[in-house]
């Protein structure tokens, strides 16, 4: 039977533009899934093991709410999936498994592997995956599907790096997010052409640059680790980059899709030195997921100079588990402090927000302490001269 | 006039209403019982409160006003508060005024538990308990209920004990399962509860302070610091005198009407205070859902006299920036 096939796949926070044109200038129908919302997350919560891993309770919901809702389409769930020792590589056949029980039947899962050296059978490997994903095409539309795909990530990237950093120094509050909203819209509906989609991210960004901002301001510094997707998808977060800003911080996150996909589908050299030298005698080996990932950029946003890291962690996940409790020793050695968040399905953030404020609290005063004490040093020096 | 600060602190199980003087001394401190309806609670402490100042001083003047606790939004949009700050930092600006060289606050409220660690007068590191409900009041008052003990004479009970029995602390459920099996057996309420407070602390101590150093002074401030039995349960663990400061109950309402006080100071600004009219208006609460996108989000409308005051919960702003002035005080 043939009917027509239409994609789908995780959201990722913004980047889903980027995803979706990709699939589009292949000429596919593609649906976006809704983000969590009380919905999707009751559909993915009481259709999944208990015990199992939060990210996968949020995709379950997603799809499931997804494929209800277009009975009459057929579906291609697309999942990445491809290492790891940890319980992310068992969600494909948990999805068809649990899919089928719902009596869910429109659709099927393709898993494209990353490109594991040797290059010579990883790279061949991997393209078959994605012929049996998207089909036989001429490999020059495939290419150029993928990079300007590659583009738009970059480009959604680039903005909300941009986004982040102007909300604390806005004067208007607000302001920065009208301006983002609106460029991530223009470069979502962008013409599928590289040079056009370059050229509407510079003009927006020299857009937002115009927003009424200061720029000379010394804000505390928080570094965000954990899990990629809960890092990713500012609807799982509860968008903890956006809260944190708004309380005048200056953030960074440590996993985006872009460094993500490179360091570990194509496992670039610095990644692998970094994960060899920083880790050493805290995790050594690869537990799956991001758990090394983890206390690898707590130790780098602490010699870059982080005031502090928060740990995104999601209920049940295994790596950022075993992480969190290798980070209070390393938040001991390197003076950082560190704090956990263990999300689960609550949509509640009061107590969320509470640790928030007291973490930034306490950031700004542990600031005023070592400025206060870098003071005396140079009074000290002073009168000793 | 006599010129006053308020600190309002909204919690769980109780609400604090705390009036200072100019020198920041607590001159009334109000511990009420939160009851299901916080505006209520808030209106009736603030009644009362009133009451017993303007009969002491004659006329007052309310110069800042400040609210903390799980409720402080709420809270500080119905009284019109000039910082609502969480009750992290509010209990430790209390804590280091009464005891200024402390070093360790553990904090034990009706539904959280906190560990605060202070070197030099300023927080360096704090941790708040996660899912589990063991260690908080809320776990000692059920279980005083359920043995028939008044809770305010669970510290005496403990004191009287001379062989404790041991009780399984990671967990409610077991904690309690563990108890009931104890007292089958034959084990006297005394020593169920003096184990009981032991076990709580252990839980406490294991859970918050993850083998972090422990430095003296000790403070030990929320409801259940009024349990004598936990006090001594904590000096046993800590091998160390652990204070209670005088205002233990009320520590974080007092913290939050310093800190109003001195914002108000530092800036020069006048009060948001409403007055003590708000304790005659009428005040509604309402939820419903957005249906302006995908993301469904859970929207909160306060409503004073018919008027809305207050949106939150939407992600978007859509709602919450339609009242901009009014809603975002001192987010930043």
């Amino acid at each position: 039977m043939h009917r027509k096939i239409t994609y789908t796949f995780p959201r990722m926070g913004y980047s889903y533009a980027a995803f979706e044109s990709f699939f589009k200038i292949l000429g596919y129908d593609v649906m976006v899934p809704d983000p969590s919302n009380s919905k999707t997350l009751k559909e993915g919560v009481s259709n999944s093991p208990q015990g199992m891993c939060f990210p996968f309770k949020i995709l379950l919901g997603q799809f499931a709410k997804l494929l209800k809702e277009n009975p009459d389409k057929y579906f291609k769930i697309v999942s990445l999936e491809s290492y790891g020792p940890c319980r992310f590589g068992y969600y494909s056949p948990l999805y068809n498994k649990i899919l089928e029980d719902m009596g869910v039947t429109n659709f099927e899962v393709v898993n494209v592997e990353g490109i594991y050296p040797p290059w010579y059978k990883g790279v061949p490997r991997f393209i078959k995956k994605l012929v049996k994903l998207v089909g036989w095409h001429a490999p020059w539309a495939g290419v150029r599907a993928f990079v300007i795909a590659g583009w738009k990530v970059y480009a959604v990237e680039r903005l909300e790096r941009k986004f982040y950093h102007l909300i604390p120094r806005e004067k208007v509050s607000g302001s920065s997010e009208k301006a983002f909203n609106r460029a991530f819209e223009r470069i979502h509906h962008a013409p599928n052409k590289v040079k056009s989609i370059k050229k509407i991210l510079n003009e927006e960004l020299k857009k937002m640059d115009q927003i009424d901002h200061i720029d000379d301001v010394e804000l505390p510094k928080v570094g965000l680790v954990g899990e990629a997707y809960m890092l990713m998808d500012y609807s799982n977060n509860l968008e903890i980059e956006k809260k944190l800003a708004y309380m005048g911080v200056d953030i960074d996150r440590s996993l985006w899709v872009t460094n993500w996909t490179l360091d570990r589908l194509l496992k670039t050299k610095q990644h692998l030195k970094h994960m060899k030298e920083v880790n050493k005698g805290y995790l050594d080996f690869f537990i799956g997921g991001d758990g090394q990932e983890s206390i690898m950029n707590t130790i780098l946003y602490k010699k870059k100079g982080f005031d502090g890291v928060i740990q995104v962690l999601p209920f049940g996940c295994l790596p950022e588990t075993a992480a969190k409790q290798i980070l209070s020793n390393v938040s001991e050695d390197y003076d950082v402090p560190v704090l956990s968040l263990s999300f689960d399905e609550q949509t509640g953030d009061a107590g969320f927000v509470t640790r928030l404020e007291a973490f930034v609290d306490m950031l700004k005063s542990r600031r005023e302490i070592k400025s206060k004490e870098s003071k005396a040093k140079k009074a000290e020096s002073v009168t000793t001269r | 006039m006599k010129e006053l600060a308020l600190g309002i602190d909204v919690g769980s199980v109780t609400t604090k209403v705390v009036f200072i003087d100019e020198n920041d001394e607590v001159i009334e401190g109000l511990y009420l019982r939160t009851t299901g309806s916080p505006i209520i609670t808030i209106k009736k402490g603030m009644t009362q409160a009133y009451a017993y100042i303007t009969k002491k001083y004659g006329d007052v003047e309310v110069m800042a006003v400040g609210t903390t606790g799980s409720g402080r939004q709420l809270a500080g949009v119905i009284v019109g508060a000039d910082m609502v700050k969480n009750e992290i930092s509010a209990h430790a600006y209390a804590a280091i005024r009464e005891v200024p060289d402390a070093s360790t606050i553990f904090e034990m409220g009706g539904q959280d538990s906190k560990i605060i660690f202070i070197r030099n007068g300023a927080v360096v590191d704090f941790a708040m308990n996660t899912v589990c409900a063991a260690g908080t009041g809320s776990f000692l008052d059920h279980q005083a209920e359920r043995i028939g003990v008044p809770i305010e004479k669970f510290g005496e009970y403990a004191l009287k004990s001379e062989s404790p029995v041991r009780i399984a602390g990671r967990c409610t459920v077991f904690a309690e399962s563990d108890m009931i099996h104890k007292q089958q057996m034959g084990a006297t309420s005394e020593d169920i509860i003096a184990g009981l407070s032991e076990s709580l602390v252990r839980n406490y101590l294991n859970n918050l302070a993850r083998g972090k150093e422990l430095l003296p002074k000790f403070v030990f401030q929320g409801g259940v610091s009024e349990n004598i039995g936990i006090i001594k349960a904590f000096e046993q663990a800590v091998g160390h005198e652990v204070i209670v400061p005088k205002n233990n109950k009320i520590m974080g309402a007092w913290g939050v009407a310093m800190l109003a006080k001195r914002e108000i100071e530092i800036t020069g600004r006048q009060t948001n205070f409403k007055g003590f009219k708000i304790t005659e208006l009428k005040h509604d609460t309402r939820v419903f859902y957005c249906d302006g996108c995908a993301n469904n989000c859970e929207v909160y409308e306060v409503i004073e006299n018919g008027e809305t005051i207050a949106y939150w919960g939407d992600r978007c702003g859509r709602w919450s920036n339609r009242l901009t002035s009014k809603v975002r005080i001192s987010k930043k």
